[in-house]
This record gives C-alpha cells, structure tokens and sequence, in this order.
C-alpha cells in the first residue's frame, strides 16, 4: 500500500495566508484600532479575525471583503502589497505512483496518484481539509470512510469531512487528489 | 439520546450498505431479524448492548464505531459533462465541477479558453492542469508553457496573462483557493 507521504515537515512560513494576515494587523495598526472594533465592524468574532491575522486560517471571500471594509483597504490595495512571486509548475505523468504537484509556500496540496491493482492510493484526511478526486483516467473506485463510490474520467467528487479516502483502480487509472483547509466558521 | 439513536442508525444503515449488506445479510449476521435492523438504522428502537454488539461484530467494527455521532462526510460528485455552466460576459465558460459554497477549501472549475490573451488578478491562489490545448502564462517576466498534463500552482495576487498556444481547443481544471462559489 502506499500511503501518502506529502505532508512536507519543512513547509516554509512565507504562506499567502500569514502575508494576507500581516498586512491586516499593520493596517489595523495604522489606524489604531482594536481586534474587536474592527472584528465587530466586520461581523466576524475577534478570535476569527485574530486567526485571520495570524494566518493561521485563510479567510474566506465574503469575510475578507467584510475586513477589508472594515480596515478601509480595499482588495485592489491589498493584493499588489503581498508582494513575492509563486509559481510551480509541474506535469502529470504516467510513470509515478504519485507525485506532489503544489508549491508548499501555498495552501492547496496537490497530488497526481497513478492507479493499478496493486497500487492503490490511502489518504487519512486532517479534520479541516476538505478532498477533491478529479479522475483522470478510469474506472476508478473512490473509497470514502469505507463507502465505495464508482468514477471514471472527468468525473469529480467534493468531499467534506472525510477521515480517509482510498483510491484503487482494477486496471489502470490515474486521478488529480487536492486537499485544502476550510475557513475557520467566522463567528 | 435522540440524536445518538439517529446517528447510530445511519451509521449502522451506511457501513451495512459500504459493505454491500442487503437488511437480511446483516440480520443473518448479527442473529436479529431484518425488521429488528431496519429499525436500529430508522432510531425507532432501543438495541440492547448484547444486540449493538451483535451487530458490531457483524459489521467488523468496534461498537464505539457505531456510537459515533459526529456527522459522516459529505460527498457531492459532479460526473463528466455535468458541471453547472457559467458564462462570463467576456463569453469565457466555466462548468462548476467542485464547490459548496464559501466555507468549503476551494473552488474547481473546466475552464474553455479561446483565443483573446487575458489578464488576472485575483485573491488567493490557483492550480491549474492543461487537459487539452497549450497556454502561456506571463507573469511580468516570467512565462510558463503548459502543454496537456502540465500544471501550475501559483500565488493569484500578482498580475498574471494567459496566451493560448496553438490551434487545439484549451480546457484547463483550475482550482482556487478560497472558494469562489
């Protein structure tokens, strides 16, 4: 069995999520304001918008717009002053069992996992990821905490929640697996 | 109480069903009758422990397993060609193939490209693979090639123009983080 063996020890700290989280902190600095003035202003508790700052969540959309309001930076500002370039390129090919496809400066794990009927692929999923199975190639089977679901090319299953997801194929089949955290509830 | 009878009940009721268990197989497993389990997964009966263990054992499972209450996962597959359309009013096409909303990880989309270069500046990151067709993306000095089976994961936030390549028609799978839809 392979097991996945992505989870990188050495994930640098120059995450988008703690850029995104320090410009906020500097600019809520710049305007003297407390966590729970601004957090209030943008409907969100003060321990969401704590984390936000911290990077340890990525905020999502409508709760990024809701701070930016609050901070009176808009997004158009915020973007350009993350600065730092990122960008991985990779290539999915047929001669791997799997292969770590993501830059590990950025949040989404990506893995290309090439599928036989002795090579399945086992993932134990952290408790805040949600896991997306893009088939490349098929027929695969999609085991998710033991329920077994049929997918073939082009085929794609969100999943939420899951604790682990096997893949096997009794031919030959291959499958894009991304794996992200969810934004922490805001309040 | 309530809500640990429901969930024993659907735990029961999916690890039977993952295991391709008729009510009858399991019945005939764990000694009761299919009546007995139909009503263990519907929570309209109390199982003894000896029956809970029974049915445990049946199902090749620990009986805490089975007390677990905490929700099962949600699985939302969108088959091929079956993704929800969006059209831009640049004429661009997503179909929507994973997304359930803005508190889920991310976004994916197919994405038919044609031939106008665009420029992106978005929020967040992005995965890309090339299914069919070629593209160049530009960011300032830096260009990548993809070609089908080639992938980027960027950082969305600097300003990005994507060339199409060649004559072939480009679909790409992109995924962003955070969700967009």
């Amino acid at each position: 069995m392979i097991v996945a063996s992505d989870f990188d020890a050495g994930r640098l700290p120059a995450k988008l999520s703690q850029k995104v989280g320090a410009r906020l902190r500097e600019r809520r600095a710049e305007l003297s304001r407390t966590l729970r003035q601004v957090a209030e202003a943008a409907d969100i508790s003060a321990a969401h918008l704590s984390d936000v700052e911290k990077g340890r969540t990525h905020p999502s959309l409508p709760v990024l717009l809701r701070i930016g309001q609050a901070l009176d930076l808009p997004l158009a500002q915020l973007l350009p002053s993350l600065g730092g370039h990122h960008a991985r390129p990779g290539a999915v090919l047929a001669d791997q069992p799997q292969a770590v496809l993501s830059d590990s400066n950025l949040q989404l794990r990506v893995t290309a996992v090439n599928l036989g009927p002795d090579l399945p692929y086992h993932l134990d999923v952290a408790p805040e990821e949600d896991v997306l199975i893009f088939v490349l190639s098929g027929p695969c089977t999609v085991e998710i905490d033991g329920t077994a679901y049929q997918a073939d090319r082009r085929d794609c299953l969100d999943v939420e929640r899951a604790r682990t997801v096997r893949l096997t194929a009794a031919a030959r089949g291959s499958a894009l697996v991304c794996r992200g955290p969810r934004p922490s509830p805001g309040r | 109480m309530d809500i640990e009878l429901a969930a024993l009940g659907r735990n029961v009721s999916r690890l039977r069903k993952a295991r391709g268990m008729r009510l009858a197989d399991l019945a005939e497993a764990a000694g009761y009758t299919a009546s007995h389990i139909s009503q263990i997964e519907r929570g309209t009966y109390v199982p003894s422990l000896t029956a809970l263990a029974m049915v445990a054992m049946a199902l090749e499972v620990e009986m805490t397993t089975l007390l677990d209450s905490a929700p099962g996962p949600a699985v939302h597959i969108t088959r091929a060609g079956e993704g929800k359309e969006l059209r831009l009013p640049d004429d661009r096409t997503f179909q929507t193939v994973g997304s359930h909303g803005a508190e889920g990880a991310y976004s994916a989309f197919l994405l038919e490209l044609n031939d106008e270069p665009a420029v992106y500046l978005h929020y967040g990151e992005r995965f890309l693979l090339m299914l069919s067709g070629r593209v160049a993306l530009r960011f300032g000095s830096d260009h990548y090639r993809l070609g089908p089976g080639g992938t980027l994961h960027y950082a969305a936030h600097e300003t990005h123009e994507i060339i199409c390549e060649g004559n072939e028609p480009v679909l790409a799978l992109i995924i962003t983080c955070p969700a967009l839809v």
